[in-house]
């Protein structure tokens, strides 16, 4: 789910709670499904690691899945929407840190994994151009090109 | 997914393996079946080919139950004993037929079959392999080269959808899929219960009914147009495996339970 929308359901839930009786008036863009469509490639590549790693070393995948529960096995959007925010920091740090060592040793999908956090990070913000196709048709195809190339360096390598 | 069960059959059917899903749809709005039927009908483009980022539709409508009156305040029958079709609801479950029919807010079991087998997001054998997955995904882009180089055709992904009048607003890991091969990486979508429709793209898939399409969704009374029931599982199981190939999915649904 796109971080609009989950603060839009968090600001609807805390005014039911509050019993300010609004309609929820979230009005949904394509935009938010291109969002939405980056946390699915991310979330595939975590679940992925973690079934390499469920196959060849059990302590790191205990560990892993512990990581893989912090930031998706939410319960409430709140929590969504926190883990969401947690990632994109992640991914924005210009740090080595947890994105490189835990959650994506590939290196080539640590890097599409901070890139597309960047691109995300300012609809966080709240003052960006909404997402654009074109904006994830370079994502993706910049990435597909680069792995690619990995290919094909290592192929001749050997 | 009963299709898995009919996979070793020496006996295949031009629809070898389908998908079935069983859901509640909440009342009132867009059937997802129907939607599918709209997709379908929607011009795809300016491409001679017909790709397909979209799961393939089948048959799909909301489930039937052939009920026995037991109250006289059915909104369209009062005789007691008489058989009628009516919608399974939740409520009809937990023995509340008569409220059943009558909650408008109830949620009625509707059925989707689709033709078209994926794998798992999370199953990629190559970043190239999810990537372009995704960006089939998200345009209708798809490659047939394997690596995402020959864009052939522009078709119903998700801004195709778009400029054709449909939302898709539920994108998760669950609703995007891998193409099975992936020497040729591709993927759909599926799932559109949450989907939103624009009352143009109903006139376009329905010419000559959309006023009538439009205005029930409106007053929220779909559900009582255009259900079919086709618990036909059990009739194809039995038809491929007596090696009888007249069984035709579609015409199963159609010949045995179209109200």
């Amino acid at each position: 789910m796109s971080v609009e929308l989950l603060c839009a359901i968090e600001s609807h839930n805390y005014a039911k709670i509050c019993g300010i009786p609004r309609d929820f008036t979230f009005q949904h863009k394509l935009c938010h499904d291109f969002e939405s469509l980056i946390w699915v490639i991310i979330y595939a590549m975590m679940i992925r690691r973690k079934s390499t790693l469920a196959a060849t070393n059990p302590i790191h995948h205990t560990a892993y899945k512990e990581y893989l529960d912090g930031y998706w096995g939410a319960h409430s959007h709140t929590k969504l929407l926190n883990s969401h925010m947690a990632l994109m920091s992640a991914g924005m740090s210009p740090r080595r840190c947890i994105v490189d060592i835990v959650l994506f040793p590939d290196p080539l999908e640590a890097e599409f994994f901070r890139t597309a956090m960047r691109l995300l990070g300012p609809q966080r913000d709240g003052d960006a151009e909404p997402l654009t196709y074109e904006k994830v048709q370079t994502l993706f195809r910049t990435y597909i090109r680069k792995t690619e190339q990995a290919t094909r360096s290592t192929l001749a390598a050997t | 997914m009963f299709g898995a069960s009919v996979d070793d059959n020496p006996n295949p059917m031009p629809l070898d393996c389908l998908i079935l899903k069983n859901a509640w749809r909440a009342p009132g709005g867009l059937p997802e079946s129907t939607l599918y039927k709209v997709i379908n009908k929607l011009p795809a483009g300016d491409g001679a080919l017909t790709l397909r980022c979209v799961a393939g539709f089948v048959e799909g409508g909301d489930v039937m139950a052939e009920d026995v009156r037991q109250h006289t305040h059915f909104p369209s029958s009062s005789v007691v004993g008489e058989r009628q079709r009516v919608a399974i609801h939740v409520s009809s479950h937990r023995g509340f037929v008569a409220d059943a029919v009558l909650n408008p807010h109830d949620p009625v079991l509707h059925r989707v079959v689709l033709a078209t087998r994926g794998r798992s997001m999370a199953s990629y054998t190559s970043l190239v392999e999810l990537l372009s997955a995704g960006e089939c995904a998200a345009e209708g882009t798809h490659s047939l080269d394997g690596l995402c180089r020959r864009r052939v055709n522009s078709f119903l992904g998700l801004v195709a959808l778009h400029e054709r009048g449909v939302d898709h607003k539920d994108v998760s890991i669950g609703n995007v899929f891998l193409g099975t091969d992936p020497s040729k990486p591709a993927g759909f979508i599926a799932d559109f219960d949450l989907s939103s429709i624009s009352d143009e793209a109903i006139k376009v898939a329905y010419p000559t009914e959309h006023e009538e399409i439009i205005r029930k969704l409106k007053r929220g009374e779909w559900r009582t147009v255009r259900v079919s029931q086709f618990d036909f599982a059990a009739l194809f199981l039995i038809g491929r495996y007596l090696g009888n190939n007249s069984f035709h999915v579609s015409g199963v649904a159609m010949r045995y339970r179209k109200p």
